[in-house]
């Protein structure tokens, strides 16, 4: 086994004690889990952005374009996101769902580790770093901001039917809930605004056409952003709130699946990190 | 250790027995001192609750002394008979009131088991005490180890999981449907007394804007200057009904008051803000039909007084648990107070076995007669001797050991030093 493999297994290792400590704590049955649990989280993070890091390095483009570097850099944003959050605001609980979810994106992209990134990236350079980078941290912070709604969700049934349980008196209250997925939609939308403009000028400055606004991923990330527009109208013009406007953000995280990973397995497309041919070079 | 609780409580005395002996914070110096004035050397801490008086000393003779004791504390009233104080009164010694001082921190002798106001109240009181320079060492020591054992009971039973009050449990519900209620706004509809209480509970967790309707305007009117909020009509109800983060209804009328049609009104004007909803009255004020509409959480009286009974009995079921830990507790303070005593008196013991036992091997051996001796023979005899000695002292090490666990180590080692001169070979080294 290489290097390489071993120490993204530890990363991702790191992750799922992670996983399983966020989760016995939100259950209930360590409650003071959930501090090791964002500490292993950070420690599994760190290592695999090294990985990526080298990985880059290696193949001398960004490490964007295979489905374990994609996977990879999703749940790092989306890690990222929850870390830098959880300083600031009140997010108990929610590593319990947060963790596990990131996990899951790191086991699907562990198994992709030895295979090869697609085409080269048509476009190197700093542009390119911008725009992949704005659009992981969109999808990234999106993400933690659809989390929050499913933990509104759980919070609004266990009120409704008066599951008092562990998780209730676990997870924050549903106000902080709602506070914490309006402030992230509107982060994600103004990352995936810039990411999207950064795209349309790339497009621009290599004489791209009609194939690139017509590229399924490029549509499908299109409705994820009016989505996004729909949600931030929601509340900042109509300021509505509530279990209704929870659903949007988790709906939302379909459509973000479906834009990210989903459209490849359904059409071609120019955004070709999903291809699988074995791997030829690389470090 | 000579430690020392005597009190009255509500396990002993009815309130006004109890509010006899009851000591505002302020007047708890002044008691002190008058108590430290009639006992010098002594260690003194007074923990007064509505529950609860409780004298804790050390260097006091309190069965001895209790009588006085008992008009210190009631203030000099003398209407009691001596029967009637010994009946209301309890005195415990050593670690008995080392138990007691675990369980009051606890709350495992509180009225409603596991409510944790009880650990700031004695907080505040041993920071009195040391603030009048009333607490030694021994006090000092006890009431750290009684904070440990109540933060260990809290962290890993369920004594304290759970709201058991009405009240309480509104809060409870408030603070997991908001995150600060200071900026919410708190409806009372009717003016009912346990209605009132759960409002008093939301104002202390920061509910500042309220609004009081009542069918008689005075009464809310009276209400609504004591907790510094709005009197409303009573049949204004509807239209203010949107502007209410926390509706409380607790009205005597024979009807529903609050309709789920005006809720739905309610919360399309809130744009679906959470709204919270408790209905103490009986028969119910609240529709039941509202607790179907999104984003509205309707709790009535059952279901409050439901989870009140669950929460009741899960404390029950970690009542045993705690007690453990408080035995824990109790037998690492006597390892404290008296296991250092212990320890000092079971090594002068093997200092002196091995000291009597080496000095008469080195005469004995060094006889002449001896002197041909071969070295196994000599080792023989050197392990004879150790043995007898060793037979020799093992029932008092026993006895000592026995009398530190039954907290009477003090006396014995008196008698020890006494007998075998340890203390006159310490002066002489």
């Amino acid at each position: 086994m290489d290097r390489e493999f071993i120490v993204s297994i530890l990363g991702v290792g790191c992750y799922a004690v992670a996983s399983f400590l966020a989760v016995a704590s939100l259950l209930g049955f360590r409650p003071k889990g959930e501090r090791v649990a964002i500490t292993l989280m950070t420690v599994g993070g760190l290592i695999l952005t090294g990985v990526l890091v080298f990985r880059g390095v290696g193949f001398t483009s960004l490490p964007a374009f295979n489905r374990f570097d994609a996977l990879t850099a999703y749940a790092l944003a989306l890690s990222g996101a929850y870390g830098f959050w959880s300083a600031y605001r009140y997010t108990r609980g929610i590593a319990g769902i947060v963790i596990p979810y990131a996990t899951l994106l790191l086991l699907c992209g562990i198994s992709a580790l030895k295979l090869n990134g697609g085409d080269p990236a048509p476009l190197q350079g700093p542009g390119m770093i911008f725009h992949v980078a704005t659009a992981y941290a969109a999808f990234g912070v999106f993400s933690l901001a659809s989390i929050s709604a499913v933990a509104y969700l759980i919070q609004d049934s266990n009120l409704k039917h008066k599951r008092l349980g562990v998780v209730w008196e676990r997870l924050p209250s549903l106000e902080t809930l709602d506070h914490l997925m309006s402030r992230l939609v509107g982060v994600a939308f103004l990352l995936l605004t810039v990411s999207i403009i950064a795209g349309v000028i790339l497009i621009r400055s290599m004489g791209g056409g009609e194939e690139w606004i017509l590229d399924p991923k490029v549509l499908a990330t299109a409705i994820l952003w009016v989505l996004l527009a729909v949600f931030v109208h929601l509340r900042a013009s109509s300021d509505r709130h509530g279990s209704g406007i929870a659903l949007v953000a988790v709906f939302g995280l379909g459509c973000l699946l479906f834009a990210f990973m989903g459209v490849h397995l359904i059409a071609p497309s120019l955004h070709s990190f999903i291809q699988m041919r074995p791997m030829v070079g690389g470090p | 250790m000579k430690l020392a609780v005597i009190g009255i409580s509500y396990h002993t005395a009815p309130v006004d027995v109890r509010e006899k002996a009851s000591v505002r914070s302020g007047e708890v110096p002044a008691l002190l001192q008058r108590i430290k004035a009639q006992f010098p050397s002594s260690e003194l801490v007074l923990v007064s609750t509505c529950n609860r008086t409780e004298l804790y000393t050390v260097g006091i003779d309190v069965n001895a002394d209790k009588h006085r004791l008992f008009q210190i504390l009631l203030k000099g009233d003398e209407h009691f008979r001596a029967d009637e104080l010994e009946q209301h009164f309890y005195v415990k010694s050593d670690l008995e009131a080392a138990e007691h001082m675990l369980a009051v921190a606890s709350s495992l002798d509180a009225m409603v088991v596991g409510e944790s106001e009880i650990l700031g109240q004695v907080k505040q009181a041993l920071g009195i005490a040391d603030e009048a320079g009333m607490v030694g060492k021994v006090l000092h020591t006890l009431f750290q180890r009684a904070f440990k054992t109540a933060k260990r009971i809290h962290s890993e039973t369920d004594i304290c999981r759970g709201r058991v009050s009405v009240s309480s449990l509104a809060v409870e519900f408030a603070e997991k449907v908001f995150d600060d209620l200071s900026t919410k706004t708190v409806m009372l509809v009717g003016a009912g007394e346990t209605a009132e209480l759960a409002l008093k509970s939301l104002m202390d967790r920061g509910a500042r804007d309220v609004l009081v309707l009542n069918r008689s305007h005075g009464r809310g009117q009276d209400l609504a200057e004591r907790c510094g909020g709005r009197a409303i009509q009573f049949d204004l109800l509807d239209d203010y009904l949107a502007r209410a983060d926390i509706v409380i209804s607790s009205t005597s009328a024979p009807h529903l008051v609050i309709h789920a049609a005006a809720v739905q009104r309610a919360i399309d004007i809130r744009r679906g803000k959470p709204m919270l909803m408790v209905d103490i009255a009986v028969p119910r004020d609240i529709d039941p039909a509202a607790a179907h509409i999104k984003n509205v959480y309707v709790y009535s009286i059952d279901d409050l007084q439901l989870i009140a009974a669950e929460n009741i009995a899960k404390r029950r079921e970690a009542v045993e648990q705690a007690w453990s830990i408080v035995r824990q507790g109790v037998a690492e303070i006597s390892e404290h107070f008296e296991g250092g005593g212990l320890r000092e008196v079971l090594q002068k013991f093997d200092e002196m076995g091995r000291e009597v036992c080496e000095t008469a091997l080195k005469r004995t051996l060094a006889k002449e007669r001896l002197a041909g001796l071969p070295e196994p023979s000599r080792e023989e005899i050197r392990e004879l001797a150790r043995k007898i000695v060793g037979k020799m002292l093992a029932e008092p090490r026993e006895a000592l050991k026995r009398a530190a666990k039954n907290g009477e180590l003090e006396g014995y080692v008196r008698v020890v030093n006494d007998l075998f001169g340890f203390d006159r070979k310490d002066l002489k080294k």
